[in-house]
């Protein structure tokens, strides 16, 4: 990270941090919450508040896919889908390439590489998709969000980036 | 009951945690309870998590409660100790706290099963408290004089 002023002046497309947010609801999984909402809703609200956006202005979204339970818990607690509607938004084919829905488009941990500790990655793939480096898997971005879970489905971590204009 | 003889891990125990466990070795479940507010909370800390108050003590749990949630291991980290299937369980006790359990002897574990504290020796002569389908609602759960 660095100042927009000394980004700007470097050799590669400086991405711009436009929102974050944070939180932890627990440790060991009996102290959840609630099983069926994380605290993804709590750290993409701060996110979405401090880029001034909503889930809908958003054009690619990579959030961490530790099991498949994580990515459908994920995908209603930032607001893309509603609660309990994760299943069908997914089987209906929208995160699948051309599906309309562009997600995890280096393959995320199931399928690029699972290091147990994924976040880095979700930011890496953001970036180089709002450079337009990612060549046959190039989306169409001005917009992206990438959004980290750690422990059992404890922490969470939400920035949205964006192209520099 | 369907178990290994003895439990295959002494858990640690830690000084929030001893009379928790001794408690456990005599059978008996017990939940931390705070004396200011008189909330009760597993597992056992150091201060109140509803209060932050920190005059704590711990009261008799009657052993009965549903299940939250479950789940079903197929493919067990170590086989040896932990011969799979075996199933994983939250159990929501009467007294409003979850505990994460095993579910033993339950054919077919369903959300809001009713449940009842049984015991699992572990080598040390303390007990693991597992849960086991309360046969009726209103069997009592444990009726020996309170800790």
């Amino acid at each position: 990270m660095s100042s927009l002023d000394r980004a700007r002046d470097l050799l590669r497309p400086p991405v711009r941090v436009m929102g974050f947010g944070e939180t932890t609801t627990h440790m060991s999984l009996s102290q959840m919450p609630d099983l069926t909402s994380t605290g993804a809703t709590v750290s993409s609200r701060l996110a979405y508040h401090e880029a001034n956006v909503g889930p809908g202005d958003i054009d690619i979204v990579q959030l961490y896919d530790s099991f498949t339970i994580t990515v459908l818990l994920t995908l209603e607690a930032l607001g893309f889908c509603k609660r309990g509607e994760s299943g069908e938004f997914v089987s209906d084919g929208s995160i699948r390439p051309e599906g309309g829905f562009p997600l995890n488009t280096s393959g995320g941990g199931l399928s690029y590489c699972h290091p147990g500790m994924f976040g880095i990655f979700l930011v890496i793939e953001a970036v180089r998709q709002l450079r337009g480096e990612a060549g046959d898997r190039q989306v169409d971005a001005e917009l992206a969000l990438a959004h980290g879970t750690g422990g059992i489905l404890s922490t969470h971590s939400t920035l949205v980036l964006g192209v520099d204009r | 009951m369907n178990l290994p003889e003895l439990a295959p891990a002494d858990p640690l125990v830690v000084p929030q945690t001893a009379p928790w466990w001794e408690a456990a070795r005599r059978r008996r479940l017990v939940l931390q309870h705070c004396r200011t507010c008189d909330r009760v909370q597993h597992y056992p800390r150091t201060v109140c998590l509803t209060c932050a108050g920190d005059d704590l003590d711990f009261v008799p749990a009657s052993g009965r409660g549903v299940v939250h949630s479950f789940s079903v291991v197929h493919r067990s980290p170590d086989p040896e100790a932990y011969p799979p299937p075996y199933t994983v369980a939250l159990v929501r006790l009467e007294e409003g706290p979850l505990i994460f359990t095993r579910l033993v002897d339950v054919d077919e574990p369903a959300c809001e099963t009713r449940v009842i504290v049984d015991w699992w020796p572990l080598a040390d002569g303390r007990y693991l408290p597992i849960f086991t389908v309360d046969p009726t609602p209103t069997t009592p759960g444990q009726t020996e004089e309170p800790t």
